[in-house]
């Protein structure tokens, strides 16, 4: 059995909803749902719209484009964890190494989520707009380095 | 050293304070303790040697001595740090009472004395400034209310200590060596000065505004310029109001003070005597203010708001001063009367002046940005109050001068200078509460609340009537429209019309929506190519809509020549528009898209019914509600919301319980507003499990109808928390929810049930036990604190104005302290003091406070935090906090009674009953 309590906790390896309270996450748990996937199983394919994120709970799969591995991902990893605030493409492919069990976070389920308790979106904006000065920041930093170059 | 953190509770200092707080004592202690000294030494010599008839001259004098300080102090205060200001007044102290110990030993001529007592005006008014200019940014508003009052407990102790010793220190040395004792006390003052600067460094760095003093000088000439440059024009009319308080709060101290020498000078003729009543009755006013600051200070404060905290000192004397106005024609000696009336006031004034009045006036300015404290410290301190002084030696001067000076002139000038002060005061406590507001970040500003009057319409269209500018002819098409000549305004359309601006083409299709003309059709057809989708079904809509079935020849091409999402919004502007001609010739190609096999096609039927948000395409909608592809599905929910046909609710709410369309479902019945609410309501009665019926009440509360407002106050007072919440977020969010009495009532009852729960929580974030002290319980302990915040508020919002909570709400978001301090503040005078007992401790806990408070000082008992809460009479906390705590409570064996087990059983959470059954 799936306990509700040990979801949240993987929830909370996710960026997104690292800050998010805990209590506020029990909902995004109950949207979560369990897949299975074969080893050598393409669960993500370039291109295509992405719909879905995934949490890897037990397993290891690996991020590939054109042939070369770009990534290899295990346990509480995230697959594609924007995917769940906008439809964005593909950017790479994703296969299963070893069989895989993963929890599926699908994005229209979670809009659904933050239609019912708006003040959930106010806690993602936060920490949209936290990683936004992050990476303003990182920028500026490596505009001062090439500048100094 | 005291670190016991019980007399820091019974003082509501946190600990985190006591370095700064224990300075800021020593600090005022030792600056009073040279004040006491050097007031009693140049009071007595003056009056002694000299007599008090030149007292009204020397005010005059000193009046204008104080403002020139105040001035240089202003000057000063832009243009150096804050510390070397501060260094700088205790040095001129240390220097004053030197040179006055000096020149006493020289000479003591009257010229000498009113100069050195003019100087010591001046220098009280420094050290004041100096004083609660460091106080005034160290401590933010919210700590000012608390320790104000309790910093100048130092000054009480030193003045009553410096009044009491004097007759010693007189009997056993000389009186003018009371200064090198001043001269001492100062000295080490500056030491703690000091030691706070080295642990306020951050506190005490103000930003410079040079030239945005709003007191900026006004131009003049000659003697107006130079008069102009000592009393300035203060522009904020806030800092104005507080000026004026403080002049009036001068001038009724300096009648009274002026007063009552004259009568004590009468009964007692040698310097001992005189020095002896000095100490006396100064000690035992300080003695009373004292106990006042210890045990009523922090009561007054706690249960009155501060507009009205700034009145008791000036109605207190206006009583007594209109008192004795009255009382003199009933009594048989008015002289002796008088004595005891000046006497009450001056003791009152002894009493309350620095325990209750200052510390709330000085409270007054903390809600301001720091440079704009000290600037308005300096108006009220040097520039008002001289001038308050420098009035009453005009008076007492002008009496003397027409030899009418009696105490019954002077009892008429002093009740309605303090009529004047209480007028004054009233009037700060209601700008007070506006500054409050105002000082508060609002939201956007849009033209719902943008209220214009007919006067400003126009200064604001005539000001832009001459200007080309694109932004500019758009916003003063819109503001004049209708007031425009008809060919001006087609000719303004016509060329906005041709803007490459997208901004500037979407809004100016809005104008010609309400203003239109057959001149604007070519645009519109051209319009109907642009790149941008949202201007192309604009152009498409308006012009279908103003052309009718005459469309239908230019439209027929364009529908042709287009694809996809473009070709759709010409379909429906068509089809909406166009009348029974372009059924005839669109009807049969929407029928075909509906019967697609194709899922897209059918998703284009339903985007177009959308879009055309037309009633009597009700029977289509259902079809494509009801469709096999999610996404048809979806998109037809989507357009139900655009179309007003009732008999769409009921196919509606049987798809909500649907996971895949819920919220798209959600929002198409929102958009039928009060009609929806009688099936919504039939589905609240049905027996669903509790997440079922929660989103119905979620439902529920995106209906605006009074209705709602019952029936969501039934799940406000509901007993699971996952209820109330929703409820009480929704009955916020719903404009239509409105509170009666009985209503009121039963929230305050919520809101102390939330204070309760509040307090438990608190003991059990602090206490670590077996079951509390696992790391995931405390973290949802600690948000379970955090999310009461936002409830709480809440609540208040369902009795007091929305937009008040609203802007609450807003500002506490941030991390921002200032804004933080200023919301707590503006709760306090905007609601009642008995739920601000309740909400004012949930808002203002800090969640840092509890790792360094001490863990065993509130006497509580480690208790098992799930039986606590459990039995309470409402469910306190979210599931998951007990989920969390049955997981702790089965974890470390700890036994759980069998009535909580049962009632966590039929609070019908699949996590929690995941954790009672869990196997260990």
């Amino acid at each position: 059995m799936e306990f509700f309590v040990d979801k949240v906790f993987s929830l909370k390896s996710v960026s997104v909803f690292e800050n998010l309270p805990e209590a506020s996450l029990l909902d995004v748990a109950r949207i979560m749902d369990t897949e299975e996937f074969e080893a050598g199983e393409e669960f993500i394919k370039k291109g295509d719209i992405a719909e879905d994120m995934y949490i890897v709970k037990s397993g290891v799969v690996e991020v590939h484009h054109d042939g070369s591995i770009l990534a290899v991902l295990g346990e509480n990893e995230i697959v594609g964890e924007l995917a769940i605030l906008a439809p964005i493409r593909r950017t790479a492919s994703v296969r299963a190494r070893t069989e895989v069990i993963a929890y599926r976070i699908g994005r229209e389920y979670f809009m659904d989520l933050l239609y019912e308790k708006p003040e959930l979106m106010s806690d993602i904006i936060e920490v949209l707009i936290g990683r936004i000065t992050t990476l303003n920041d990182e920028l500026r930093r490596y505009k001062n380095l090439v500048d100094f170059r | 050293m005291v670190n016991s953190s019980t007399l820091l509770k019974l003082l509501k200092v946190e600990p985190s304070e006591w370095p700064t707080f224990a300075q800021m004592l020593g600090h005022s202690f030792f600056n009073s303790l040279g004040i006491a000294f050097s007031f009693t030494a140049i009071n007595v010599l003056l009056i002694n040697l000299h007599g008090i008839e030149l007292l009204p001259w020397i005010y005059l004098f000193g009046g204008i001595m104080v403002l020139l300080f105040g001035r240089l102090y202003a000057y000063l205060e832009s243009r150096v740090h804050s510390v070397q200001l501060f260094a700088g007044v205790l040095l001129f102290c240390i220097s004053w009472t030197l040179l006055a110990r000096g020149l006493t030993m020289w000479g003591d001529t009257l010229f000498l004395l009113a100069l050195l007592y003019a100087l010591y005006l001046a220098l009280y008014q420094l050290i004041n400034l100096e004083f609660w200019g460091a106080a005034a940014l160290i401590y933010d508003v919210r700590q000012s209310k608390r320790l104000f009052g309790l910093l100048s407990t130092g000054e009480s102790v030193a003045k009553m200590g410096g009044y009491l010793v004097t007759p010693f220190i007189v009997s056993l040395a000389s009186l003018s060596d009371l200064l090198f004792f001043a001269a001492a006390s100062f000295g080490i003052s500056f030491f703690f000065l000091f030691q706070l600067s080295r642990i306020n460094k951050k506190a005490l760095d103000v930003e410079h505004h040079h030239g945005s003093h709003s007191h900026k000088l006004r131009s003049g000439n000659g003697l107006v310029r130079g008069l102009k440059k000592l009393i300035p024009g203060i522009k904020d009319k806030y800092l104005r109001i507080t000026g004026y308080f403080a002049m009036f709060s001068a001038l009724v101290y300096y009648l009274v003070h002026y007063s009552f020498l004259n009568r004590v000078e009468v009964h007692f003729s040698n310097i001992e005597e005189l020095a002896f009543f000095f100490g006396l009755f100064f000690g035992i006013g300080k003695g009373i203010n004292l106990l006042i600051k210890v045990l009523l200070y922090s009561r007054i404060f706690n249960n009155m708001k501060i507009g009205i905290i700034i009145l008791l000192f000036p109605i207190t004397i206006g009583v007594l001063a209109f008192a004795g106005l009255v009382g003199q024609f009933l009594v048989p000696d008015p002289l002796i009367f008088f004595l005891w009336v000046f006497g009450l006031i001056m003791l009152m004034d002894e009493v309350f002046r620095t325990s209750i009045y200052l510390p709330s006036f000085f409270v007054l300015f903390q809600p301001l940005k720091k440079h704009q404290r000290l600037e308005g410290h300096t108006i009220a301190k040097g520039y008002m109050e001289p001038i308050g002084m420098a009035i009453a030696g005009l008076i007492m001067v002008g009496l003397i001068w027409m030899n009418v000076f009696q105490l019954n002139l002077i009892i008429v000038f002093l009740t309605a200078s303090a009529a004047c002060w209480i007028g004054v005061g009233y009037l700060l406590s209601s700008r007070y509460r506006e500054k409050v507001h105002h000082l508060l970040k609002n939201r956007l500003l849009t033209s719902s609340n943008i209220q214009l009057t007919v006067e400003e319409m126009e200064v604001l269209s005539n000001a832009k009537l001459d200007q080309t500018d694109p932004v500019t002819l758009l916003y003063r098409i819109k503001l004049l429209g209708n007031q425009m000549p008809y060919n001006q305004r087609n000719e303004i359309l016509i060329h906005l019309l041709k803007s490459n601006r997208e901004m500037i083409l979407y809004e100016t299709m809005s104008v010609v929506d309400e203003f239109p003309s057959e001149l604007f059709w070519p645009y519109l057809i051209e319009l109907m190519d642009h790149p941008n989708d949202a201007i192309c079904k604009r152009a498409s809509f308006i012009y279908c809509k103003h052309s009718q079935e005459d469309c239908l020849e230019v439209m027929d091409d364009i529908i042709r020549a287009n694809r996809g999402k473009r070709r759709e919004y010409h379909l429906a502007a068509v089809l909406k528009y166009s009348g029974l001609y372009g059924a005839i010739q669109y009807g049969r190609l929407f029928l075909d898209l509906i019967e697609a096999e194709e899922p897209e096609q059918r998703l284009s039927a339903a985007r177009i019914v959308g879009l055309m948000g037309r009633e009597d395409y009700y029977h289509p909608l259902v079809t494509l509600i009801h469709d096999e592809d999610k996404g048809v599905r979806r998109e037809a929910i989507l357009a139900c919301a655009n179309v007003p046909n009732v008999r769409l609710i009921p196919e509606l709410i049987k798809k909500y319980r649907d996971a895949d369309v819920s919220r798209r479902t959600a929002r198409a019945i929102e958009g039928f507003g009060p009609l929806a609410l009688p099936p919504v309501k039939v589905e609240l009665e049905k027996l669903y499990p509790k997440n079922d019926l929660l989103r119905f009440v979620k439902l529920l509360t995106r209906i605006k109808s009074e209705e709602t407002g019952n029936l969501l106050f039934e799940y406000i007072l509901h007993r699971d928390f996952e209820f109330r919440t929703v409820a009480i977020y929704g009955a916020f969010r719903n404009s239509s929810f409105t509170s009666g009495k009985d209503r009121i009532s039963e929230i305050e009852d919520l809101l102390k049930f939330e204070s309760e729960v509040f307090d438990l929580l608190k003991m059990h974030a602090k206490i670590k036990t077996e079951e509390s002290g696992d790391t995931h319980l405390l973290s949802a302990i600690k948000d379970e604190m955090k999310q009461m915040k936002g409830r709480v508020l809440r609540l208040l919002g369902l009795i007091y104005d929305k937009h008040l909570i609203q802007k609450a709400l807003d500002n506490l978001r941030g991390r921002d302290s200032f804004l933080r301090g200023n919301v707590l503040e503006l709760l306090e005078n905007e609601i009642k003091i008995k739920h601000c007992k309740m909400v004012i401790p949930v808002l203002e806990y800090k969640l840092s406070a509890v790792e360094s408070d001490n863990l065993s000082d509130d006497g509580a008992a480690p208790g098992n935090f799930l039986n606590e809460i459990m039995k309470k009479q409402r469910v306190a906390v979210s599931e998951w906090t007990i989920a969390l705590a049955v997981r702790c409570c089965r974890q470390n064996k700890l036994s759980m009674d069998s009535d909580i087990i049962k009632k966590l059983r039929n609070l019908q959470s699949e996590a929690i009953t995941q954790e009672l059954e869990r196997k260990i």
